[in-house]
C-alpha cells in the first residue's frame, strides 16, 4: 500500500484494498477445507473426502471471485467525496460526499486482526442505506483514512475551492486537540459487573435450582435437557459480555468520543457529540449498592429499525463504572447541559393499580437544560434528554388511566436506547409537563441554533435525515 | 373498531383540561370522515350479518342463530354509527406560531405537539374510499418514528393548504436533529 504519499493532497490516485482481503474473507472456507481434508486423510471415510472436495471447490471459487472483486475495487479520495468503484460484471460506483459523512468506524474481525488488517465502515446521512465498507486495509492505513475523511467532513466549506487544496488541511491537523483517555475498563470490574448482572444471576439461580432438584431426587440424567440449555445460557451471557466489552476504552478526541472495545475483534467507533440525542443510565438491582451504572447513548442515525440487538452493543457508552466516572462522562457528552441533578418526583399513588411494584420507581424531573425520566425495578433506568433534542411531545391517556386520573407524557427522540416517557403522572401534572416541555424545547432549539451559528458549525439540517 | 366492548365514559373534568386546546379551539376535521366510517361499518356489518343469517336459515336451519346474529348485527351497526360520530369529533388540530397540535382518540386519547422546525417531510394520503368521500390524511414525519402526527379526514383543499404551510414553516424553522 502506498503510504509514502503526503497526507491530504486534493486528489489521490485510485487505490486498491490490501491484496490479502479475499483470503481474509474466505478464511472460514479455508479452515473448513483444511479440516475436512485432514479428516479424509486420517480415516478414509467417503463422506469426509466428498466434503473436502466440496469445501475445496467452494474455497477456490470463493478465492477466484474474491480476487476478481478485489482487482476491480478501487477507492479515490478527492476534494469533495470518497468514491468507491467496484463490481466485476456490474460496475458500481458509490460516492460518499464528505458533508453527508456521519461516522467512520474501524472494525477488526478476529482473522483480520491477526494480520494487522482492519475494515472501515462508513455511514452516511440518508435514507437508511447500508454502511459502506472498505475491507481490508492495514490498520495504520485505515486509521489514516478515517482521519482524512473526518477532517474533510468537518471542514466548514468542504468544496469551497474546487480542485484546489482543501482548506488548510495541514493547519487543521496541527490544531488537532490532544486525545485524553476518559475511561478504561479493567478485567476485574468487567468480571464483577458480569457476575452481578441481572441476566447472569437469573440464569445462575435457575441452573442451581435445576442441579439441586437433580441431586435431591436422583434425576440428574433426566434433568439434562433442562440443565444443558440453562448452562449454555450462562456461558452465552458471560462470554458475550467479555467478547464485546473486553478492554473497553473511551477517549475524548476533537471529533467526539471514541470507543475501542472487543476481545477477539476490535471495534473503534466515534460518537459525534452534537449528534447525541439522549443518555440512558441503567442500574441493575445488584449494582445499586455499589453505585455502579451503565451508560447508553442515543445517536441520531445510528439505530436502524430492525436490528436493535446489534445496536445494543453499538450504543453502549460505558459498560460499567462508578458514579463519579459516569457523572463526568455524562457532563462530557451533554456539553452544554448544566448538570444540576434534576430533582425527580415520583408518580402518584394511584399508579399502583397499573404497576403494582414498579410505580414506586417511576419518576420525572427536569432542569433548564434537560428532562429526566426514570423507571424500572430490576434494572432502574434514568433517561436524560436535552430539551433541545426533543422532536415532539405527546400526551397519552388510556381508559384505565383516565379512570385513575393519570396520563403519560412522551418526549420523542430518534430511535435508540433512550425512551423518555413520564409514565402515569396525574392529569394536571402531565398537562403542565407537556406544555413546559414544548416551551423549553423551543428555547433549547433556539439557543443551540445560536451556538451553532457562532461556531459556524455546518448544520446537518440542510440535509434532513429522511425517514427512519 | 374492536375497542367497542364498553362505551367510553363521559369525560371527567381533568380530562377536559388535559386535552384542552392550546389556544381558542380545536380545528375540527370534516364530517365526511364520519360518513365514510359509517358507510364502511354498516356495509361490512350488513354483508356479514346477511351471510350468517342466510347460512343459519338455509343450511343448518337454526332460527335462533339467525335471530341472534341479526340482533348482533343491528347492535354492531348502531354502535358503529355512534362511534363514527364520536371518533370524528375526537379529532382536532391547532396551528400555533411555532408548533402544530393534534389530538384524537376516544378510548385511548392522544395529543401530540410537533414543532414546525422538527418536521422532515409531510405526506398527504387518500385511498380510493377516501377519495370517494373527498377526504385526505396528512402525516407529519420528524426524526423520531414515535411522533405519530397524523390528521385524518381533511378536505382536499385544506390538506393541500396544510401541507404547503407546514412545508414552508418547516423550512423557515428548520432545526433538523
Amino acid at each position: 500500500m502506498p503510504r509514502d504519499s503526503d497526507d491530504t493532497p486534493a486528489r489521490l490516485p485510485p487505490r486498491r484494498l490490501h491484496p490479502a482481503s479475499p483470503f481474509l474473507r474466505a478464511w472460514v472456507l479455508f479452515v473448513a477445507a483444511v479440516a475436512a481434508g485432514g479428516r479424509s486423510m486420517l480415516d478414509s471415510n467417503e463422506s469426509w473426502s466428498v466434503l473436502a472436495i466440496v469445501a475445496g471447490g467452494a474455497l477456490v471459487a470463493g478465492l477466484v471471485l474474491g480476487l476478481a472483486s478485489w482487482y476491480f475495487t478501487r477507492y479515490v479520495i478527492d476534494g469533495r467525496e470518497l468514491r468507491i468503484d467496484s463490481g466485476v460484471l456490474v460496475k458500481r460506483s458509490r460516492r460518499v460526499p464528505y458533508e453527508r459523512l456521519q461516522s467512520v468506524d474501524i472494525v477488526q474481525p478476529f482473522a483480520a486482526r491477526m494480520f494487522g488488517m482492519a475494515e472501515l465502515k462508513i455511514e452516511m446521512a440518508g435514507a437508511g442505506e447500508n454502511k459502506t465498507r472498505l475491507a481490508f486495509l492495514p490498520l495504520a492505513e485505515s486509521e489514516r483514512l478515517r482521519h482524512v475523511l473526518l477532517e474533510r467532513a468537518h471542514l466548514d466549506q468542504p468544496a469551497s475551492d474546487e480542485g484546489g487544496n482543501p482548506t488548510g488541511s495541514t493547519a487543521l491537523e496541527a490544531a488537532e486537540a490532544p486525545e485524553t483517555l476518559l475511561f478504561r475498563l479493567s478485567p476485574w470490574t468487567l468480571t464483577a459487573a458480569v457476575l452481578l448482572s441481572t441476566e447472569f444471576l437469573v440464569n445462575a439461580v435457575l441452573l442451581l435450582a435445576a442441579l439441586i432438584v437433580g441431586f435431591v431426587f436422583h434425576l440428574l440424567l433426566e434433568m439434562i435437557p433442562v440443565i444443558v440449555p440453562i448452562a449454555l445460557g450462562v456461558v452465552q451471557v458471560t462470554s458475550k459480555r467479555y467478547i464485546m466489552q473486553w478492554g473497553f476504552e473511551l477517549t475524548h478526541t476533537s471529533r467526539g468520543l471514541r470507543i475501542t472495545r472487543g476481545l477477539l475483534s476490535r471495534t473503534t467507533q466515534t460518537i459525534p457529540l452534537d449528534r447525541v440525542q439522549g443518555i440512558a443510565v441503567a442500574e441493575p438491582l445488584l449494582w445499586r449498592p455499589l453505585r455502579w451504572s451503565r451508560l447508553e447513548v442515543d445517536v441520531a442515525g445510528h439505530a436502524k429499525s430492525g436490528d436493535d440487538r446489534k445496536n445494543a452493543d453499538e450504543s453502549t457508552l460505558l459498560p460499567v463504572s462508578d458514579r463519579s466516572t459516569a457523572d463526568r462522562i455524562i457532563a462530557a457528552v451533554l456539553t452544554h447541559a448544566d448538570l444540576a441533578e434534576p430533582r425527580l418526583a415520583g408518580a402518584p399513588r394511584s399508579a399502583r393499580w397499573l404497576r403494582p411494584i414498579g410505580w414506586r420507581y417511576l419518576a420525572t424531573g427536569s432542569t433548564d437544560q434537560l428532562v429526566a425520566t426514570r423507571r424500572g425495578w430490576l434494572v432502574r433506568r434514568t433517561f436524560l434528554v436535552p430539551h433541545a433534542k426533543a422532536q415532539s411531545v405527546r400526551i397519552r391517556q388510556g381508559p384505565l388511566q383516565r379512570h385513575l386520573g393519570l396520563a403519560s407524557v412522551h418526549i420523542d427522540i430518534p430511535p435508540g436506547p433512550v425512551t423518555a416517557v413520564a409514565l402515569h403522572r396525574s392529569a394536571a401534572e402531565a398537562r403542565a409537563l407537556a406544555w413546559t416541555e414544548v416551551e423549553q424545547a423551543r428555547r433549547g432549539r433556539l439557543s443551540e441554533a445560536a451556538a451553532d451559528a457562532r461556531t459556524r458549525r455546518r448544520r446537518r439540517s440542510a440535509m434532513p435525515l429522511g425517514p427512519r | 373498531m374492536t375497542e367497542a366492548a364498553s362505551s367510553p365514559q363521559d369525560s371527567p373534568p381533568t380530562v377536559a383540561d388535559l386535552f384542552a386546546p392550546p389556544g381558542n379551539a380545536w380545528q375540527p376535521v370534516s364530517t365526511r370522515l364520519r360518513d365514510m366510517h359509517r358507510l364502511v361499518i354498516i356495509g361490512v356489518t350488513v354483508v356479514s350479518t346477511a351471510a350468517v343469517v342466510l347460512l343459519a336459515v338455509m343450511v343448518v336451519d337454526y332460527w335462533w342463530l339467525a335471530v341472534g346474529s341479526a340482533v348482533a348485527g343491528i347492535a354492531a351497526g348502531t354502535w358503529g354509527w355512534w362511534w363514527s360520530a364520536r371518533s370524528q369529533q375526537a379529532w382536532g388540530y391547532a396551528e400555533r406560531a411555532e408548533d402544530l397540535y393534534i389530538k384524537h382518540g376516544i378510548m385511548l386519547r392522544r395529543l401530540v405537539v410537533v414543532p414546525y422546525g422538527r418536521m422532515q417531510y409531510v405526506d398527504v394520503i387518500a385511498g380510493p374510499v377516501h377519495q370517494r368521500f373527498k377526504i385526505a390524511t396528512v402525516t407529519l414525519h420528524t426524526g423520531s418514528p414515535a411522533t405519530k402526527a397524523r390528521i385524518a379526514g381533511l378536505e382536499p383543499a385544506e390538506a393541500a393548504r396544510l401541507r404547503d404551510r407546514l412545508t414552508d414553516l418547516g423550512e423557515s424553522h428548520a432545526a433538523g436533529l
